[in-house]
């Protein structure tokens, strides 16, 4: 074991490869915070650069560019209220109204602590535990896939606040807004309308950004530019206090971001909105969270990031990419003449354990750069909205364009971008369209990949023990809602 | 204005409408479906109805509703305002593919920047100018993202 963990070190400690990974971490966190720039994007750019590289230092820098990118997709989410990435759309509920009221660098601090200490947390997963998460992910089949994503959408209840019959038409809004597109199943057009653009259905960035970003700026030009309310924490940054009120939320988030993130296909924003949920449903500030609560942004954040390292799991020890990122490194690494699964461990070991060592480094790198940006980027939320929102504006435009490079999703933006606006004069929450727009594909197609499975039969979906886990949390929360909602009526 | 009552009113309308014309007219249903639950319109219908039933909900509960002064900040020329933004909005998209991002978003800014009540052009100029070339050099020279140059073609190519 020593002499492989000394091999290990031998192969990564070259010059190369700690300044590959910070660069990697560099890119990766300022694509990421480009509105429309996705991680996926940015490590399928920068792939052409590893083809000369050594298996390690390429691997690496695209590591570095992930890892980075999923952190980055937050910086937007605070200051602008335009997630990077749809990963990093739960960060808007709590971060905006943070970064509104002045508090921009301490809502980006915890988002920095939350992503470092949620990431390390999942690279220890990976190191340590890949072979049981892997035996837990194969566990999940569409079934309890769909038992997940359905207690996932139990949060639309807890952001809907006191609004919940709106909460839940929005939701449904989101749904259908989700199921555009082919058809899974049998490929016939839904919602298409004639419209080729439509058929690989409405993509997340341009929807997040129009419901999000745009309301808010259509709005500004309805209200008068007053000065901001004193408030004694703006300009500061997170301090101790903070990180210890956020840190239970933090380590939470971080293990349900590692165990969803071992599922394949699941990705970061059900971790995100799970963990949210979770937060807001055990904080003593739950009340608070929609308004501009640290504590959101920590288990949003911590859910993302959480999932980072663990996406590795499936593939490194089955070979089973879990998103579009990790099959681009899995690209890479079929490049390199290396296949991941069961065999890499066997033939490779001493190469493996040299990109765990990079691994557990990005994280360190993650903090050094998102510390050193915040202090800069902070300032962009001291900017007067006179100013900010038409640059605003314009980076939506060109955002919202290099996702598919194609006009039509500008369209998409400025009709959702009504449509948010909408929502936002009449108080329609918009957070559960978010939320259900992200989660109904995932809910309908596993929802009727167990149907084909099971030929019809619902008794699919109470088939294994996890399905009943899910099925008895769902029972439990609607419990708690209800009676939580007779005894407000009762106190009434 | 009881807002709860519109917002009621339009769930219940498109909800409404999905179950008795878009879902008819805009899901293609093979012949033949093995099982109800598979047919691509089936579930569609469910979350249709369902925003349905909300829609009339929130009407029913509408009765109840207590209006409250939710825009102590609005702008005496907010209509006006908004009206200009939103054509603003409609001529930017329009004119993205006719002079190229580039140009489209210098009058877009300068437009947006007037409208918001700026009026320093020591911050309209060098916004207007910089803001959309430096985008054009990071989206098209560095991540070789395809963005439309329109008219300033010629000029933007050669930097």
């Amino acid at each position: 074991m020593i002499e492989i963990l000394q091999q290990a070190l031998f192969i990564f400690a070259t010059w190369q490869n700690v300044l590959l990974l910070a660069l990697g971490v560099f890119i990766g966190t300022f694509v990421g915070a480009v509105p429309g720039m996705t991680t996926p994007m940015a490590v399928a750019l920068t792939l052409p650069f590893t083809f000369t590289l050594s298996p390690v230092s390429g691997i690496l820098l695209l590591l570095g560019v992930y890892k980075g990118g999923i952190y980055g997709g937050s910086i937007t989410a605070i200051l602008i209220n335009a997630p990077g990435t749809p990963a990093a759309s739960c960060t808007v509920l709590d971060g905006y109204p943070l970064a509104r009221r002045g508090e921009a660098r301490r809502a980006l601090d915890i988002a920095l602590y939350a992503s470092c200490i949620a990431d390390f947390m999942s690279n220890l997963a990976l190191i340590l535990c890949a072979g049981f998460l892997a035996s837990l992910a194969l566990a999940f089949g569409s079934p309890e896939v769909f038992t997940l994503i359905l207690f996932s959408l139990t949060i639309i209840a807890s952001v809907s606040g006191d609004q919940l019959l709106k909460g839940l038409g929005s939701a449904a809004f989101g749904l259908i807004l989700a199921i555009v597109g082919l058809d899974l199943v049998y490929g016939t057009n839904r919602f298409i309308f004639g419209e080729v653009e439509l058929m690989s259905g409405l993509n997340f960035i341009p929807v997040l950004i129009g419901l999000f970003a745009l309301p808010e700026i259509i709005a500004f030009y309805g209200r008068v530019e007053v000065a901001r309310e004193h408030n004694p924490l703006a300009g500061r940054g997170a301090g101790l206090g903070d990180l210890r009120k956020t840190l239970k939320t933090i380590i939470r988030g971080s293990a349900i971001g590692v165990i969803l993130g071992a599922i394949p296909g699941i990705g970061g924003a059900p971790a995100a909105f799970l963990s949210y949920s979770e937060a807001k449903r055990t904080s003593k500030n739950g009340d608070n969270f929609g308004n501009g609560e640290i504590e959101g942004v920590a288990a949003a954040e911590s859910g993302n990031n959480g999932t980072a390292g663990a996406t590795l799991i499936p593939l490194l020890a089955l070979g089973i990419p879990g998103d579009i990122t990790t099959a681009i490194i899995l690209g890479a690494f079929m490049i390199h003449g290396l296949r991941p699964g069961p065999l890499l461990f066997q033939d490779n070991l001493s190469l493996i354990y040299a990109l765990f060592i990079g691994i557990m480094l990005s994280s360190l790198y993650l903090f050094a750069i998102g510390k050193f940006s915040i202090r800069l980027i902070s300032r962009i939320a001291d900017i007067p909205h006179r100013i900010l929102f038409p640059i605003v504006l314009t980076l939506c435009v060109f955002g919202a364009y290099a996702v598919n490079n194609t006009v039509f999703d500008i369209g998409v933006m400025f009709v959702m971008g009504l449509f948010g606006f909408m929502m936002l004069k009449l108080k329609i929450p918009a957070a559960p369209f978010l939320i259900a727009f992200i989660l109904g594909p995932m809910l309908e197609d596993n929802f009727r990949q167990s149907l084909l499975m099971s030929r019809g039969s619902w008794s699919i979906f109470f088939s294994s023990p996890i399905c009943w886990f899910f099925w008895l949390l769902i029972v439990v929360f609607v419990f708690v809602l209800v009676r939580r909602g007779l005894s407000i009526k009762l106190a009434d | 204005m009881n807002r709860n009552f519109v917002s009621g009113l339009i769930m219940l309308a498109i909800g409404v409408s999905l179950v008795f014309i878009l879902i008819p007219m805009g899901i293609d249903t093979p012949k033949k479906v093995r099982y109800a639950a598979l047919s691509p319109n089936y579930y569609p219908y469910i979350v249709a109805i369902v925003l349905s039933a909300i829609g009339g909900a929130i009407i029913v509960r509408s009765r109840n509703f207590q209006p409250d002064d939710d825009s102590p900040q609005a702008h005496p020329d907010a209509a006006r305002r908004i009206c200009l933004f939103l054509l603003l909005l409609g001529l930017y998209a329009g004119a993205l593919n006719l002079l190229g991002f580039v140009v489209a978003s210098m009058l877009a800014l300068v437009g947006s920047l007037l409208l918001a009540g700026e009026r320093r052009a020591t911050i309209i100029i060098p916004v207007a100018a910089l803001l959309p070339v430096v985008l054009y050099l990071f989206f098209y020279k560095i991540a070789n993202i395809p963005i439309p140059l329109g008219i300033a073609a010629p000029l933007l190519e050669g930097l």
